[in-house]
């Protein structure tokens, strides 16, 4: 490419100065920060990429699904720039099929033993509900274990300027934090979740570190709770409104409809529950449509505008709900439409998203920043066993 | 570094390059010069910073035609953006890129032995380990998680139990259960009150069979045929290895494949796989049961050819056996090779065969499905009755019936008019129902005598009016129940006799077909529909001329 990729506006022209000017004491126009943050991937390979490895997937039986997902990555960091430098993706196969095998060896006849025993515990019911109960929290837990240390390792694989990405916090610790806010968020109908979502945002951004430099967080989750309650209040409101409108009558009409022998004794009340609860989800909708983005907007403008990296803030002003409305629905549509084979554009459009609308107020100072140590030597085996993902 | 510079001058090539130490974030802009041995590294004064011998320069990427380059086991990078520098470093890459290629023909060779190797150890080992398993859980144990199973089953159904009916069943059962060595005890098979076509076996020698069975099998050959399947599925617990085998398949293929979809489908089929195998084991064993009593074969597989004939989404089909016993061709031709036509041994006398068959009551078919009405009048039952007579109105009768946790329905009921000389059946008859709570009355025409076979066109005819029925699950529906109701009526309140139902027993190619006709009388039905109309508290719209012609044209 061109050799502002090499040397963006700040780096003096190659051959004039042994050391170049860092980007990062160059004067940023007042008013107007550049966009620190540059996406030149292509969505067409991405999908090319998913392709490829969907197939050596189902032809090794799953095992080529770890090489399949550093294929992605490479391609993902490599075509993010932030502050013209690239980022490297520095992790392998190898790496996640080790972490994996681990994982398997030591949670494998853990999980094994639980799924067999629960058949074999019907018959006592009792025992079967709380066994069933101890199993949900011990995988909420686990779920939110997996997923930090999986952070962890992925952080440690990418490199900037060629130090390296370090995330601290202990994931049995996050477990506890992240399941705990699971909890809470059920008992209180959701009306926890800005805490929830700024526990996250504090285990994530505000443990980073790049190399030695600490990524700083500084939000509070008061100031989530407006948005959150709005968009909560406007979705029950709005649902409840077209509930008492059209959707009990509808609801009573569908079952009334229903040919007399469709509903049997035994599963009158189950036929009758299904059908209340799709037509409430159909309520419910488009207060979730028109509410949902507007929410994520102001969840991401918050994150990003409480996070700091070398004395400058970042922030996305332009991240407004109807843009997050059409990268949603975008998404959503592309991945529907698709069977899932276009999920890997959905991974461009959320970096172009991101490139888009992340700016940053003023040159962070990063000269202080060292090497940070080499991180987990295998990675996200539990999360690939629980599902959970970092990315 | 003179010496290759002299050996091959022209392979020397220069340029800047943006560097990166590996130990803090600022870049060095340097100038890079490629022999063929190393790249050495020198600020613009001339003091060298690094030298990398070339063979172990690695290229970690070529985004935005920059060239990434690192040395084996360092944080340092050198981004090379120069054209001719990039080409000359690529050139000297060709010896590492031919040694990647090898290794990944070497990986993916070596993938091609093991994960076949792989997937077939599993799939030929794990079953014999679940086995094991499932052997290992003790017997009371397993019964106690039958019992459980079958209470799943059941649910808030009734589980037929008349006596003569349940001794015959329990007689046929130890029969086959002797003669095939399946074991005793936790033995027990139950009728379910459904009219799903189907039995199962549930782990601990619970067998549950389905009225619908009952009332679909042609005799008590074709139901030993599948008791005797149900058995030896008992005998060889199928159950429980089933439930072993399956639970570990998707825990070991889940994580193996990482939540994979298409390997978890092909999970799926595996699992139907083992499934299939255990029904040719359970075909087989069970014939040789029915060969050990007499009994013979053809009774299961008569049944089989029922299921084929009838096919999925017949009314009442057989289509619940078939989905959840796999048949095939295969299957069916196995059993045909089992089966001995010589001979056969009847599998009980034909009055235990009617008990069995009445088990769950005698008018089980002709119940109004309508509102569940399992309680029919006629039927024998200990339970507490859910309904009450309103009284009889010469041709018809007015009942009210309680339906669970819906409140209490009203209906009027008709049977046929005899033919001379014979008695009255109660096993064909025309229902008016109201359910005050959505305010509907329907009618439909149910028969337990020969009943009309699924794609029957079926016609209701009264006072020079027509209208067209369906089958729909054992019963012959209207297109406008409401509609037809109030015309019933109103012919009915004009004098109008007598109303006919009657459908083509066949479709013939040439000529019409003979048809099926039961004759209804009329009188009495106003005076039914007042007293059902007064029980459930509820105004009935008056049968108005205009709904009268919507329903019913002229023939």
């Amino acid at each position: 490419m061109s050799a502002t990729t090499i040397a963006p506006p700040g780096i003096a022209p190659p051959g004039e100065a042994a050391t170049a000017a860092s980007p990062f004491q160059a004067p940023v126009p007042a008013g107007a920060p550049a966009p620190p943050l540059r996406w030149d991937g292509s969505a067409g390979r991405l999908v090319g990429i998913g392709l490829g490895n969907m197939v050596l997937t189902v032809l090794t039986l799953g095992l080529y699904r770890f090489w399949g997902t550093v294929r992605m990555r490479r391609h993902l960091w490599a075509h993010q720039e932030f502050l013209g430098g690239r980022l490297e993706y520095a992790g392998t196969g190898g790496e996640l099929f080790l972490g994996f095998l681990k994982a398997v060896l030591v949670i494998g006849p853990v999980l094994l033993a639980v799924s067999l025993a629960e058949p074999l515990l019907a018959a006592f019911p009792v025992v079967a509900w709380a066994f069933f109960g101890a199993k949900l929290a011990a995988l909420t837990f686990f779920v939110g274990v997996a997923a930090h240390a999986a952070r962890r390792y992925v952080a440690s694989r990418t490199l900037w300027r060629g130090l390296r990405f370090m995330l601290a916090g202990s994931p049995w610790r996050f477990g506890f934090v992240s399941s705990g806010w699971t909890a809470l968020g059920l008992l209180t109908l959701g009306l926890a979740h800005p805490f929830a979502v700024a526990a996250q945002a504090r285990w994530t951004v505000g443990r980073l570190h790049l190399g030695t430099a600490p990524l700083g967080f500084d939000g509070r989750a008061r100031a989530l709770l407006r948005p959150w309650l709005a968009a909560w209040g406007l979705t029950a409101a709005s649902g409840l409104a077209l509930w008492l409108l059209f959707g009990g009558r509808v609801a009573g009409t569908i079952i009334e409809r229903m040919p007399p022998d469709a509903i049997e004794d035994g599963s009158a009340g189950a036929v009758r529950f299904t059908v209340y609860a799709i037509v409430a989800a159909a309520c419910a909708l488009p207060g979730v449509l028109v509410a949902g983005p507007v929410w994520s907007a102001a969840a991401m403008r918050w994150t990003a505008g409480h996070t700091l990296l070398g004395g400058a803030r970042f922030s996305m002003p332009g991240a407004t709900g109807w843009s997050v409305f059409r990268l949603l629905l975008g998404n959503a549509l592309l991945s529907v439409a698709s069977f899932g084979l276009l999920h890997p554009m959905t991974l461009a459009r959320n970096a172009a998203f991101r490139a888009r609308h992340l700016r940053l107020d003023r040159a962070p100072d990063l000269s202080a920043a060292r090497q940070a140590e080499r991180g987990p030597g295998t990675g996200e085996g539990a999360a690939d066993l629980f599902g959970a993902s970092a990315f | 570094m003179a010496a290759a510079a002299e050996a091959a001058p022209a392979a020397v090539v220069e340029a800047e390059a943006e560097y990166h130490d590996g130990r803090q974030a600022r870049p060095l802009w340097l100038r890079a010069r490629l022999t063929p041995a190393s790249l050495e590294l020198r600020r613009a004064g001339g003091e060298a910073v690094a030298s990398w011998p070339v063979a172990a320069l690695r290229v970690v990427d070529r985004a935005g035609g920059a060239l990434r380059l690192a040395p084996d086991g360092s944080d340092a990078r050198l981004l090379v953006s120069d054209a001719a520098l990039v080409a000359a470093l690529e050139a000297a890459q060709r010896p590492r890129r031919r040694a990647a290629l090898r290794r990944r023909l070497r990986m993916a060779a070596l993938a091609a032995v093991l994960v076949p190797a792989g997937g077939l150890a599993l799939w030929k080992g794990w079953p014999p380990a679940a086995d094991a398993i499932a052997r290992a859980v003790p017997a009371d144990w397993e019964r106690s998680i039958g019992a459980a199973t079958a209470a799943a089953f059941i649910g808030g159904k009734r589980v037929c139990d008349a006596p003569a009916g349940q001794a015959a069943l329990d007689a046929l059962a130890a029969k086959l259960a002797a003669a095939g060595g399946v074991p005793a005890a936790g033995l027990r098979v139950r009728v379910l009150d459904d009219p799903a076509v189907n039995a199962l076996a549930a782990p601990g020698g619970e067998v549950i069979v389905f009225r619908g069975l009952l009332d679909r099998a042609g005799s008590a050959e074709e139901l030993a045929g599948v008791l005797a399947h149900e058995l030896a599925h008992v005998k060889h617990r199928h159950g429980l290895r089933g439930v072993a085998r399956v639970a570990g398949l998707f825990v070991l293929t889940g994580a193996l494949t990482g939540g994979s979809d298409a390997v978890a489908a092909a999970a799926v089929l595996v699992g139907l796989s083992y499934s299939r195998e255990f029904e040719r084991e359970a075909d087989a064993d069970g014939a040789r049961m029915l060969r050990a009593t007499g009994i013979g074969a053809e009774g299961l597989q008569a049944f089989f050819a029922r299921l084929e004939r009838d096919g999925p989404g017949a009314s009442g089909s057989l289509w619940d056996y078939v989905s959840t016993h796999p048949a095939d061709a295969d299957r069916i031709a196995a059993l045909r090779a089992e089966a001995r036509p010589a001979d056969p041994a009847q599998a009980m006398p034909a009055g235990e065969w009617a008990a069995v068959r009445a088990i769950c009551g005698a008018a089980r078919k002709g119940e109004p499905k309508a509102g569940s009405a399992k309680s029919q009048p006629a039927a024998g039952r200990a339970a507490r009755p859910r309904t009450r007579s309103l009284g009889t109105f010469a041709d018809w009768e007015a009942w009210t019936y309680e339906e669970r946790g819906r409140g209490t329905m009203c209906y009027a009921v008709a049977y046929p008019v005899p033919a001379p000389g014979e008695r009255r059946s109660r096993k064909t008859m025309l229902w008016l129902a109201h359910r005050p709570w959505n305010r509907m009355n329907d009618i439909s025409f149910e028969t337990d005598v020969e009943p009309p076979p699924a794609g029957a066109a079926i016609r209701i005819e009264f006072g020079g009016r027509a209208a067209a029925l369906r089958m729909r699950r054992g019963a012959a529906w209207p297109h406008d129940t409401e509609a037809l109701s109030a015309a019933l009526r109103a012919a009915a309140a004009e004098g109008v006799a007598e109303a006919t139902v009657s459908w083509s027993e066949a479709v013939k190619e040439y000529g019409e077909a003979p048809r099926r006709t039961h004759r209804f009388g009329l009188r009495g039905l106003v005076e039914a529909h007042a007293a059902i109309g007064e029980a459930c508290q509820e105004a009935h719209a008056p049968a108005a001329p205009a709904t009268t012609a919507a329903a019913a044209s002229a023939p």
